[in-house]
Order: structure tokens, then C-alpha cells, then sequence
């Protein structure tokens, strides 16, 4: 290549780099032209969602929707100011917020999206009877899954300890951990009557936007007494409660901009457990599981 | 110019900082020091800035990647140039073109340094070498034995002598002794020892004027093109400063090409690559591996250096000394044929790229040499001198630092920029642009594909088209093999060279497979 060549290269691709690196900048930043050519500054929303196709409305119309793969939506190009938000799915309930988008600020939501239909399956306590009945009454066989979870209730009445100490044993020993107060990647929970309060354990740069304040914040308070809450199942912005009529709820934790989804999951129980992904409670003497990795 | 200053070039053909004492040994060390600290500092910069100052960290990141783009843009024009001018030079008859000079008095010196490779690999070179359309008797085989590695070579060299000897003009095995006095074991201390013996035994004897003689310093594994020496012949009379001069071929790692895996295949091709496009910045280009010298440029010079790692491009360095600058290398746009990275198995393979792309990455030890030497030699012009540190520093610290800072170093801001950083359209925007350009800049891999499969052999069974397909879509491995097999070498033989830590010679084990 002859070196005139290569200079004009070089003097094409620099320009290009001069003119390119201004508008990318300046995008990125949040900056749109608006319809009379002026610059304007916008921000945006995040849904970080625990689903896939997924879409967002803004003030009712369809900003974005999310493929099949994918399931996190940025929404860009907002004007600063108050939007309703709704993230709706197919088959599952509808999350909805107010939210105020400021101007070169992206806000963060993270939707609980719940199916309809949660398909509560029983565990049963024997299993089934194999051959043609005999006269004599058969000795039924114990099911394994049911004595495990039942263990797993038993359990869940002391707290956990760990077979070896962890770094910060200390701290969370301060926390006096137990049936009333839980402890989920640093959010910590704590019942008081009708009320839920929580309180971010981690540093104060990794403090998530659902708590917002390093301080104890009330995030839930209710009419009727709560006989008991955990962690919904794989979140930590999110809890179920059980109130003292047995009815059991999912609330989230994200109480911003004063509004706060909830949603009845059963209507009666008798006690309840979270493990993994799955819920596990008792009506009378069934067991019920319900599987929210579905 | 006093006496006192009077540039001496043999006084300083230094091989590592630890050989000099006193102001010299810190100036060398400092110029051995600072390509490493270059690429530290960016690497640690930009984790300290994305902690600190996220938002300039984000700035600086996107105007990277965008000039990354443009960047590969830019080299991916001198690449399909440089891809033309070889499909071009392949095409044309050399020895027809020859006929225009007077051309009989010209011999060729061709360096065979082996250690232990396989009876095989020597035989194909060899072979390959009487495929050329060149008088065979203006061929001076010097098949370079080393004593370290012990009897079976020497048997090898014997029969190949016996085998050949009559085929070639003149053929002579060398044995490099071992363990003389500061000499580094390897490629560079044998192909001059092997030199000065066909000198002596060859040159001298038979009264050939060193003028005369170009000598070819290939590998055990080089292949020629069957035009290669009349093309290096025709390029060497043609040229208006022949003395002057070193010859460059493209060096294709086609020997193994369908035994490698992808993974060395990408590495062997971005290797190729690469010396396509500095074919087309003779500027920016030094010797690499196979390539060709006059002997008596050769001979003034003292032969390569034989107390450092990467000789195969120190020779230019040297020349360029010792000729104040007036030196150049001649980019032929012709290939020669070696072997990509082979091993028995898999993860061997693995590792021997690693180890092969660090020696290579160790090349940043000429880089003391050129400095210091700069500061010595007082007829090199300052402008000629500013744009060859700025080329070469430009060139280690991109090779080190460019991918991980596109790779791995732009999550940064988003990692440790804290709270206030992660709330800003900025922090949301930097992975959907980053991403988009990386898509953008991956196109260009669509002719960097291309080329390879042009370059590579025919494909001859019934599943040719699904090999070829295979063979495009390799491509897409070149965002790990550019930051495993390309930055981390290149950070890795940076940080020896600056604590100090010299490195030695390692021989990359050649293998093919049973058609190779």
C-alpha cells in the first residue's frame, strides 16, 4: 500500500472518529434530539427480570419487549418526569409502579412476576399401594419427599447453623436470627407485630436501590396480624407473609415512588416453609408444594 | 564528531541489561522496564479510574472501542492489499522474469537449525527445496545440528547429507557446540555458529563473493513455495540498495493445518495476519522467523545475535545500526509454509501456543536494544528515531493491553463504579455499545475468514464444503484466542523482561499427523 494511501486512511478513519466519538458520547449520556432539533436530556427505566418475554408499558403503550433469550429491558429515550409503569406477561399477574424517571438517571425495578396459576401439587404421605388389595390390611410405605420436607418444617423452627463459621459469623450472630427476624445476601427482615422492617447488612456503595437507605425502613405494615414470613423463593427484595386467617402473600420489598405490589398466593394454610425455589405448606394435614422455577 | 562519541555498533550488541554496569546498565534497564509499565499502568489505571472516576473510565472505554473499531478497520485494508498483491505474486512466473537479469552468479545459503524434530519434518524441507524452480547447484544446504540434543540428530543429519548431497550445489551439516561462553542456547547461537562454518567451509573454499550469497534463515519446518528463490532472487537484484536490505516472506502455518485444532489454527492465521499487514508498512516492518539476508550484510554484521531470545528480528536491529538507518526490510508478499502448533494432545497443543506466542511477545527485548543504541549512535536522525519508539512502544502495549481493556476491562466502571456511577444512563448505556461496536468490529473477521480459507490448501475430500464452512466459523474464537493466547503471553513476557527475569530459548516441538 503506497504511503499516500495509508494517509488518506488515516485522515478518512480520524475524521470519522472525530464526528463519531461526540455523538456516541453524548448518547450515551442520555442526551436525544428532540423533534425540533434541540438536545435534550432523557434518562431511563431497567426492568431486571427473573422472566423472559416480558413487556413494558409505559403511561400504556408498549415501549419494549423482551425476546425469548433475553430478559432484561433497558427503556431509553424517557423524558424526565412521572410514568406508569406495567411489565405484563403472558399467564402471569400484572407488576405495576409509578415511577420518576430523572434526567440522565436510569431508574431500577425489579418486577415479581407470579403466574396465574400456581398449580399448588400435593405430597402425599404414602405412597401408592402397588398389586391387587389383599384381605388384610396392608402396611402403607412412608413417602420419602414427605418426610424430608417434613424435617425441613422442623428445622425451620430453630435457626440454622453453619458447620464452619463464616467471616462475618459475628455480625450476623448480632442479628439474633430466628423465626422473626431473617437474613437473605445481606437484606435483613425483621416481624413486629403487623409490621416487616428491613435493613441493608452490606456496604453502603452495594446498598440496592430497593432499600435505598442504610437505615431500618418499614416496608410493610398490615391490618391483620402476621403469623410468619420468609424470603420468596431465589429473591431477596421480595418476602411471603402468612397472616394470622392462614392466607398467604407475596410482597415486595420496594416500597419507592408509594406504590407496593402484593399478591395472595393461598388463601389458607396452616404453616408454610421456603426452600430453593420452592414453597411448601401444610392444610391441615396435607402438604402442598408450589415450584416458582416452573 | 569526537572520538569519544564515535558510534561503535559491535561494542553494543547487547543481549540483556544484566551485561552492561553502571549509567549503561540503568539506561538499559530502564528502556527494558518501561514497555512492562506501560501496559501495568493501563491495566491498573483503568481498574483504579472505573473505582474512582467511573464516568471518565466509561468515556475513556467507548472512545476505545470506537477507535478499536476504526483501528481493525483500518488494519483489515492492509490486510485484503496485501492478500492481492500474494494472490498476485503466486500467479506470476519469477523465473520468466529472471530472465531479464543476469542471475546464475547468485547462490542461495539456506540456515536448517534443528533440534530433535522428526526424520520426517527434515526430509519434507528438503524435499520441498528441490521442488524449487531454482538451479539446485546455486544451493547451499547448511542443515545446523546442535550437540545438546544428543546422537539421534547427528545420525538424521548424516543421512540427509548422504541423501541430498548430490542433489544441491554444496551441503554441509554444522553441529553447534555446547555450552560456549555467553552464548544463549537456542535458534540465533546455532544459525551463527552454522554461518561462519559455511563460511569458512564453503564461501571461502570454493572463492564465492560474499556479495553473491543470500542466505534463507529458516525453520526445520519451513516450506518453500516452488518460485520462492527465483522471487527472492528477483526481488534482491531489483532492489536499488540490495545490500541494504532484508528479505521478508509471509510465513502460513499451512504444514498441519487440518490436524491442528481450531483453536491453533486461529492463532497460527492471526500470526500470518498480522505480517500481512506490516508487509504493508515496510516502515513498521522488521525481520519474523523465516527470512532472507545478503550474506555480506550478514558477515559485516557479525551474524545474529547469540546471547538473546528473538534473533529472527534482532538482525534487522543490528543492520539498522550498524547502517546508521539506512536499512530496510523488503516485504515479498510470497509465502512460506510452517507448521502450526501441534502437540499429542490437546491440552499440550494449549500449551505450547502459550509458550510459543510468549517467545514471540518476548521480541519486546529488542526494544532496549533500539533505545539504548539510539542514544549511542548519534547518525540516526531524531524524528526517524521518535516514530520508531513510538511505533514499537504503541505496538507491545496494544498487543498487551488492547484485548483485555475491550474484553475484560470494559465491565469495569459497571463492577466498581459504586452506586451513584450504576444509576446513570452512562453505566446502562456502556455494555449495549460496547457490545454493539464489538459486533461491528467483528465483521471484519468475515475477510480475515475469507483469506484464510484462500490461503490455506485445497480441500479435497467429500465434505469440503462443511470443512470450509467449519473453517470460516472458527473465526469466532478470536476474542479468546486474542486475550489467552495474545495479551496474556504478551503481559507475561512484558513482566519477566521488566523484573528482570530474562527468558531463555524454548524450541517449539513440531508434530504432524500421519498425512503431514
Amino acid at each position: 500500500m503506497t504511503v499516500k494511501k495509508q494517509w488518506m486512511y488515516i485522515a478518512g478513519l480520524t475524521l470519522v472518529f472525530l464526528v463519531v466519538i461526540p455523538v456516541i458520547l453524548l448518547y450515551s449520556f442520555g442526551y436525544r434530539l428532540s423533534s425540533d432539533f434541540r438536545l435534550v436530556k432523557t434518562g431511563g427505566i431497567y426492568c431486571s427480570n427473573d422472566e423472559s418475554d416480558v413487556s413494558v408499558y409505559l403511561n400504556g403503550k408498549l415501549k419494549k419487549s423482551s425476546g425469548m433469550i433475553e430478559r432484561n429491558i433497558l427503556v431509553q429515550n424517557i423524558k424526565p418526569g412521572n410514568y406508569h409503569v406495567k411489565v405484563v406477561k403472558d399467564g402471569y399477574r400484572l407488576w405495576q409502579k409509578w415511577i420518576k424517571v430523572h434526567e440522565q438517571k436510569v431508574e431500577v425495578c425489579f418486577p415479581l412476576l407470579l403466574p396465574k396459576d400456581l398449580n399448588p401439587e400435593e405430597i402425599p404421605k404414602y405412597l401408592p399401594l402397588e398389586g391387587k388389595p389383599k384381605k388384610k390390611k396392608p402396611k402403607r410405605e412412608l413417602n420419602d419427599e414427605y418426610t424430608e420436607i417434613q424435617q425441613l418444617f422442623k428445622k425451620s423452627r430453630k435457626p440454622a447453623k453453619n458447620i464452619f463459621p463464616s467471616w462475618n459469623s459475628r455480625e450476623i450472630a448480632k442479628l439474633k436470627l430466628g423465626k422473626n427476624r431473617k437474613l437473605k445476601e445481606k437484606v435483613f427482615l425483621e416481624k413486629s407485630g403487623k409490621r416487616i422492617y428491613v435493613r441493608w447488612t452490606g456496604k453502603k456503595d452495594r446498598l440496592p436501590f430497593f432499600i435505598n437507605t442504610m437505615k431500618r425502613k418499614r416496608v410493610y405494615s398490615s391490618e391483620k396480624w402476621i403469623s410468619a414470613f420468609e424470603f420468596y423463593p431465589k429473591r431477596n427484595d421480595a418476602f411471603i407473609v402468612r397472616f394470622i386467617d392462614g392466607s398467604l402473600y407475596a410482597v415486595e420489598i420496594d416500597t419507592r415512588f408509594g406504590v407496593q405490589n402484593l399478591y395472595r398466593i393461598v388463601n389458607w394454610c396452616d404453616s408454610f416453609i421456603v426452600d430453593g425455589p420452592m414453597l411448601f405448606y401444610f392444610q391441615r394435614n396435607k402438604l402442598y408444594k408450589i415450584d416458582f422455577e416452573r | 564528531m569526537p572520538v569519544s562519541e564515535k558510534y561503535i555498533y559491535e561494542k553494543w550488541r547487547i543481549g540483556k541489561g544484566s551485561e552492561l554496569s553502571g549509567v549503561d546498565y540503568l539506561r538499559y534497564r530502564f528502556w527494558e522496564i518501561l514497555p512492562g509499565a506501560c501496559s501495568w499502568g493501563t491495566i491498573i489505571g483503568a481498574i483504579v479510574a472505573s473505582l474512582y472516576i467511573p464516568v471518565y473510565a466509561a468515556i475513556f472505554i467507548i472512545a476505545f472501542d470506537v477507535f478499536w473499531l476504526l483501528k481493525t478497520a483500518y488494519l483489515s485494508l492492509h490486510l485484503k492489499e496485501n492478500w492481492k498483491r500474494i494472490i498476485e505474486h503466486m500467479k506470476t512466473d519469477w523465473v520468466e522474469k529472471l530472465v531479464h537479469f543476469k542471475y546464475d552468479h547468485v547462490y542461495h545459503m539456506i540456515m536448517l537449525p534443528f533440534y530433535k524434530e522428526d526424520r520426517s519434518i527434515v526430509e519434507k524441507t528438503l524435499d520441498s527445496l528441490l521442488e524449487s524452480k531454482y538451479n539446485h547447484k546455486r544451493f547451499i544446504i547448511v542443515l545446523a545440528a546442535e550437540e545438546r540434543a544428543g546422537n539421534e540428530p547427528l545420525e538424521i543429519a548424516a543421512e540427509m547429507k548422504k541423501k541430498y548431497r548430490k542433489e544441491f550445489g554444496h551441503f554441509i551439516v554444522t553441529v553447534h557446540p555446547d555450552g560456549i561462553e555467553g552464548e544463549l542456547a537456542g535458534k540465533g547461537s546455532n544459525i551463527t555458529y552454522a554461518a561462519e562454518q559455511a563460511r569458512v567451509q564453503v564461501l571461502d573454499k570454493k572463492k564465492i563473493p560474499y556479495g553473491d550469497v543470500l542466505v534463507s534463515a529458516f525453520d526445520i519446518d519451513t516450506i518453500v513455495y516452488d518460485q520462492y528463490f527465483a522471487c527472492l532472487t528477483w526481488m534482491f537484484l531489483a532492489s536499488e540498495k540490495p545490500y541494504n536490505t532484508s528479505f521478508q516472506p509471509v510465513p502460513v502455518f499451512n504444514n498441519n493445518i487440518f490436524e491442528a485444532p481450531a483453536v491453533s489454527r486461529v492463532v497460527a492465521y492471526s500470526g500470518t495476519f498480522w505480517q500481512m499487514v506490516q508487509q504493508e508498512r515496510q516502515k513498521r516492518l522488521a525481520t519474523f522467523s523465516s527470512h532472507s539476508v545478503p550474506f555480506s550484510t550478514l558477515y559485516e554484521v557479525g551474524y545474529w545475535q547469540s546471547n538473546m531470545v528473538s534473533e529472527d528480528s534482532r538482525i534487522f536491529w543490528n543492520c539498522y545500526m550498524k547502517y546508521n538507518g539506512e536499512y530496510l526490510v523488503t516485504p515479498m508478499a510470497y509465502p512460506v509454509s510452517m507448521d502450526a502448533n501441534l502437540a499429542q494432545s490437546f491440552w499440550q497443543t494449549m500449551k505450547n501456543i502459550y509458550r510459543q506466542q510468549r517467545r514471540w511477545s518476548y521480541g519486546v527485548e529488542n526494544f532496549a536494544y533500539i533505545m539504548f543504541n539510539f542514544k549511542k549512535n548519534r547518525s540516526i536522525g531524531r524524528w526517524k528515531k521518535f516514530k520508531i519508539f513510538f511505533v514499537n512502544l504503541e505496538g507491545y502495549w496494544s498487543l498487551a493491553t488492547n484485548p483485555v481493556l475491550i474484553f475484560v476491562l470494559g465491565w469495569m466502571p459497571i463492577l466498581l463504579g459504586g452506586r451513584e456511577f450504576n444509576t446513570s444512563m452512562l453505566s446502562y448505556s456502556l455494555p449495549y455499545i460496547t457490545r454493539d461496536i464489538m459486533m461491528i468490529t467483528m465483521t471484519n473477521l468475515i475477510l480475515s475468514s475469507m483469506v484464510a480459507v484462500s490461503l490455506m490448501p485445497a480441500i479435497a475430500d467429500e465434505r469440503a464444503i462443511t470443512k470450509r464452512i467449519y473453517h470460516k466459523l472458527q473465526w469466532l474464537l478470536v476474542p479468546i484466542t486474542i486475550t489467552v493466547f495474545g495479551a496474556i503471553p504478551a503481559i507475561d513476557a512484558q513482566t519477566r523482561l521488566m523484573f528482570g527475569r530474562y527468558m531463555g530459548f524454548w524450541v517449539t516441538p513440531k508434530h504432524r499427523g500421519n498425512d503431514g
